[in-house]
């Protein structure tokens, strides 16, 4: 159910806070001025090879020739053969959070992604990136694009964009679907179109305007307020969709390129990507996970790269004082390799997030049996006496508060480690 | 995070329930009260609904004549070739199973057609729904049917008796010995829920309860215990049978789960694992879960036993009737229903379980009729996802937006379905509640599209031939009927009727002049026009 605000932002009245400056106005680099970069990782990672230093506990096997290193309150796993994870940690480990021994109550790749993206399995429950967007949604064009990988949209279908991967939404944007079609036709020239566009928007907007003079708050003035939003939203994209770095690609290099464009350009708030390297090591755990993360941390320098050369919209200097970066993968792996020097499926996990707002720490961890410790929700530290579970339902609500929500509001109930964030 | 959630929805099935057994719950305003929809705008609403496209001229002017004729006109509907369709449109978004590709292909059958073969799979349990809709037969034949549906791609893929030579969707049987379950028994169904050994058919049993009797497990919390081994599947097993958290839901859900070994895959890439039924794996569950078949309590042994259980279950109407209802008034339902569902159910019962009279009963009730603004029980819009878009434009211009066979409006990977507010079934399971600015771009190219094959088509015809553009000359630059035109344009499309003089007529004159000043095209401009009348909101918002 949406709020006032959110129904008189659909309204003829809020059609016009379409532009980037809308929001720069509106938005501080604290809270609801964030945006969102979700980097998913398939398969099921393995956190002991670069989020968790267990080195001291006899029931997990280590991999050789890693060491644990600390960059200000920030410990990770280091390995020569992963200089970009040391590279971005080294750069990031003063706003970059750790969360470690995140409960996640299955094995199944299906039902594990669920639960850590939405903190349920329930058919309808929208992952964090559609609820973040869909709190100030109406600010932003494409609230949430997922350029990559999953995304449950749920009851937020209205704010969650895919873009295709064969190009649909520059299609859309600039015609050329039209030349997709098996049957001859032939498509408008751009003086028609625009003349078109003007008279469509002229009839929407009075639909809008007579909907809200009978009732405000009724149904059909929020269709028809979204409509005519939407209408506006659409031509201010296509003025946008050249400057938009498009790719379909599966690398993430171009993926953050994208991801940055539509940042820098206020289309979007949040940004779902993914690494799509081999996670799953049922065997060969510790070449798979070692080159997997490494060409992930290089991505993450790259978009970080990006993120730091292009100037604020909020407030901040660069896009990377206003951008949250959350990696995650669905599931951890077991602390014993397998007779096939693999791992298998476990349901404790670990996931990063980097970026204003975040203290640069661990949360969390794991006993002696590998399963997540409790942690005082207010501080972030250990309490396996009072604490909380890790849960995948306090991660993200731990992510909503980030985004300047009020997570009770979504999730009544469920902690948030305020301990992690600054 | 879902705040509207099934916990609601649950409550009032068992308002439902306990209303069948008192019918003493109160009810809504009497219905004198209540605005309602104009008899134009309801007849509107429930052809599209139920045949997929706009009221005719003809029957426009029915009721124009006769407001009263419009209920006599609705009724009718539900007989119509095109509700079939509807059907399977509307149960689309519940069954979930029209997914852009399986795990084996056309390819793997020796088929030419995968675009066709990937739609057909998902269509298969729809199919089966929507026959049993046309044919007026006891909704129980869902979960007991002997037959199935497939069309001349799967009665080649599967184990079926395809009529030798014919073409098209047919009502058969598979030949592999598997047990009379209706939409149980299909291969679509299976493929789209699948499930490994640990799992153990779980979450497929889920996804029967959920569709059959709209009882979702998954929507109570998960507790999960620290005092198991994780590592040791015999722990899990006997936490399932012996701990209270987890045996809450497990004592029910796992003898459910436990009929579903027939349709386990072993290996998924495989097209004769995949297409065959495995009655050597039915007691599978004696190796891995352990519990014996049954439905809440009542033991069992096949797939067959399972379908019987479940369509004698109190539930099982109450959820048909809820669904049919949600999908049409396009809402959750909510406690102050519990008196028209009630009705309904009563409906469905008293017409020995046939879904036509609940349809008629819908469409024909307050909360589908009422036009009230400010309360949410009542939906005086609703939004058009993209099959019923693509078929009402399909209606009136004669084109679908199709490339190398695939349908744009209905697939992901090449197409545009989702981006026009509809489910995939995988990862987007809700389809869009507002448009959205994807949906307002895949309408306004679909539009063009349209409106461009429809004039090119309608150019080459003589007028008689033509539907839309009966009264002028499509290369003209002036051409005395065409305010007329603009008029007969504004009924086709969008149900208005508008006079010669009105400012409709005029704006749609002046933007056919704008056009023709950019392009000196007259068939372009014809182009432009009928496209933004498909592009207005009303035309998506019904």
């Amino acid at each position: 159910m949406l709020n006032r605000r959110q129904v008189l932002a659909t309204s003829a009245l809020g059609a016009g806070l379409i532009s980037a400056g809308a929001h720069r106005a509106m938005a501080s680099v604290a809270g609801n001025g964030r945006k969102f970069v979700l980097v998913t990782n398939l398969g099921g990672w393995d956190p002991t090879r670069v989020f968790c230093s267990e080195f001291d506990n006899p029931n997990v096997d280590m991999e050789r020739d890693a060491q644990p290193t600390s960059f200000g309150d920030l410990t990770f796993v280091d390995h020569a053969d992963r200089p970009e994870v040391r590279r971005f940690m080294e750069r990031q480990a003063s706003r970059t959070a750790i969360f470690k021994g995140i409960v996640v109550p299955s094995v199944s790749h299906e039902n594990c992604l669920k639960l850590m993206m939405t903190g349920s399995t329930r058919q309808n429950a929208p992952d964090w990136g559609a609820v973040i967007a869909g709190g100030d949604g109406y600010s932003y064009s494409l609230p949430q694009v997922v350029a990559a990988g999953p995304s449950y949209p749920g009851g937020y279908g209205t704010f969650v964009t895919r873009t295709g991967t064969q190009g649909q939404l520059p299609g859309l944007l600039n015609g050329e679907i039209l030349g997709w079609s098996d049957r001859p036709i032939l498509p408008p020239s751009l003086g028609a179109e625009a003349l078109m566009d003007q008279f469509v928007r002229a009839r929407a907007d009075k639909a809008a305007i007579e909907a809200a003079a009978r009732s405000e708050l009724s149904r059909a003035s929020l269709l028809k307020g979204a409509y005519n939003t939407s209408l506006g939203r659409a031509g201010a994209l296509k003025e946008l969709m050249d400057q938009l770095s498009w790719t379909g690609s599966s690398d993430l290099v171009e993926q953050a390129a994208f991801a940055t464009s539509l940042l820098s350009l206020g289309v979007s708030r949040v940004v779902t990507l993914q690494n799509y390297q081999s996670w799953d090591s049922h065997s060969n755990n510790d070449t798979t996970q070692s080159n997997s993360f490494e060409a992930l941390f290089s991505g993450l320098n790259s978009l970080l790269d990006m993120l730091e050369s292009a100037p604020g919209t909020a407030g901040g200097a660069t896009l990377a004082d206003e951008t949250v970066i959350v990696v995650l993968s669905e599931m951890g792996r077991t602390p014993r390799l397998n007779g096939n020097m693999g791992k298998d499926h476990w349901p404790y996990t670990a996931a990063m997030v980097s970026g204003p707002g975040v203290a640069g720490r661990t949360v969390g961890g794991y006993d002696l049996y590998y399963y997540g410790r409790r942690v005082d929700a207010a501080s972030g530290d250990l309490d396996d006496d009072n604490g909380i579970l890790l849960t995948t339902d306090v991660f993200g609500a731990t992510l909503l508060e980030l985004a300047g929500l009020d997570a009770a509001e979504f999730m009544p109930g469920i902690g948030v480690v305020r301990g992690a964030l600054v | 995070m879902d705040r509207v959630g099934g916990g609601v929805n649950g409550a009032v099935m068992m308002m439902v329930l306990l209303a069948g057994c008192t019918g003493e719950i109160a009810g809504p305003a009497p219905e004198a009260e209540i605005p309602m929809l104009s008899e134009a705008e309801w007849l509107t609403r429930a052809s599209l609904d139920l045949r997929g496209v706009r009221p005719t001229e003809q029957e426009l002017a029915a009721v124009e004549a006769d407001p009263a004729a419009a209920g006599e006109l609705i009724a009718t509907f539900v007989d119509d070739p095109r509700f079939g369709s509807r059907v399977r449109a509307l149960f689309s978004d519940i069954y979930l199973t029209r997914q852009d590709m399986w795990t084996v292909t056309a390819e793997d059958f020796l088929l030419s057609d995968e675009p066709g073969f990937a739609a057909a799979v998902g269509e298969e349990p729809l199919r089966v729904l929507s026959t049993i809709a046309e044919q007026d037969l006891p909704y129980t034949e869902i979960l007991t049917a002997d037959w199935t549906m497939a069309n001349e791609l799967l009665g080649t893929a599967f184990p079926v008796e395809y009529p030798e030579g014919a073409t098209g969707w047919q009502q058969v049987r598979y030949t592999d010995g598997r047990p009379s379950a209706g939409v149980l028994a299909t291969n679509g169904f299976w493929w789209h829920y699948t499930s490994n050994a640990t799992n153990s058919n779980r979450g497929r049993a889920n996804a029967v309860s959920k569709v059959f009797l709209c009882n979702d497990y998954l929507t109570r919390p998960i507790e999960f215990s620290r005092d198991v081994n994780l590592l040791d599947r015999d722990a899990i097993n006997d936490a399932l049978l012996n701990n209270p958290g987890c045996y809450a839901c497990h004592s029910s859900l796992d003898p459910m789960a436990s009929y579903l070994w027939g349709f386990y895959y072993i290996n998924d890439l495989s097209r004769m694992d995949m297409a065959t039924y495995h009655p050597e794996r039915e007691r599978l569950w004696q190796m891995t879960s352990g519990v014996a078949p049954g439905y809440y309590g009542e033991p069992g042994s096949t797939l067959a036993d399972l379908g019987w259980q479940i369509t004698e279950d109190a539930r099982f109407p109450s959820c048909i009737t809820e669904q049919v209802f949600e999908v049409l008034t396009q809402r959750d339902s909510v406690l102050a229903d519990t008196e028209a569902l009630s009705d309904y159910r009563g409906v469905l019962l008293d017409g020995e379980m046939r879904l036509k009279p609940l349809f008629r009963a819908v469409v024909s009730g307050t909360e589908y009729r009422a036009a009230v603004e400010d309360d949410p029980r009542y939906t005086p819009k609703k939004l058009m996802g993209p099959e019923l878009l693509a078929s009402q434009i399909e209606d009136l211009t004669g084109f679908r937006f199709t490339n190398d066979g695939y349908d744009l409006m209905l697939t992901d990977t090449y197409g545009v379905r989702i981006l026009a507010g509809g489910v995939d079934g995988v990862y987007s399971t809700k389809p869009a509640e507002q448009p959205t600015t994807t949906t307002v771009l895949v309408q306004e190219r679909l539009s063009q599209a349209a409106a461009s094959y429809a004039v090119q088509q309608e150019a080459a015809m003589s007028l008689d031939q033509r539907k839309l553009f009966t009264l002028v000359d499509l290369s003209a630059s002036a051409d005395p009927q065409a305010a007329a035109q603009m008029q007969r344009l504004s009924l086709l499309v969008l149900g208005r009727t508008v006079e010669a003089e009105s400012q409709e007529v005029t704006d749609l004159l002046a933007l056919w002049q704008g056009l023709y000043a950019i392009d000196g095209d007259a068939a372009q401009a014809w182009t432009g026009v009928l496209s933004v009348l498909m592009r207005d909101p009303d035309f998506i918002l019904y």
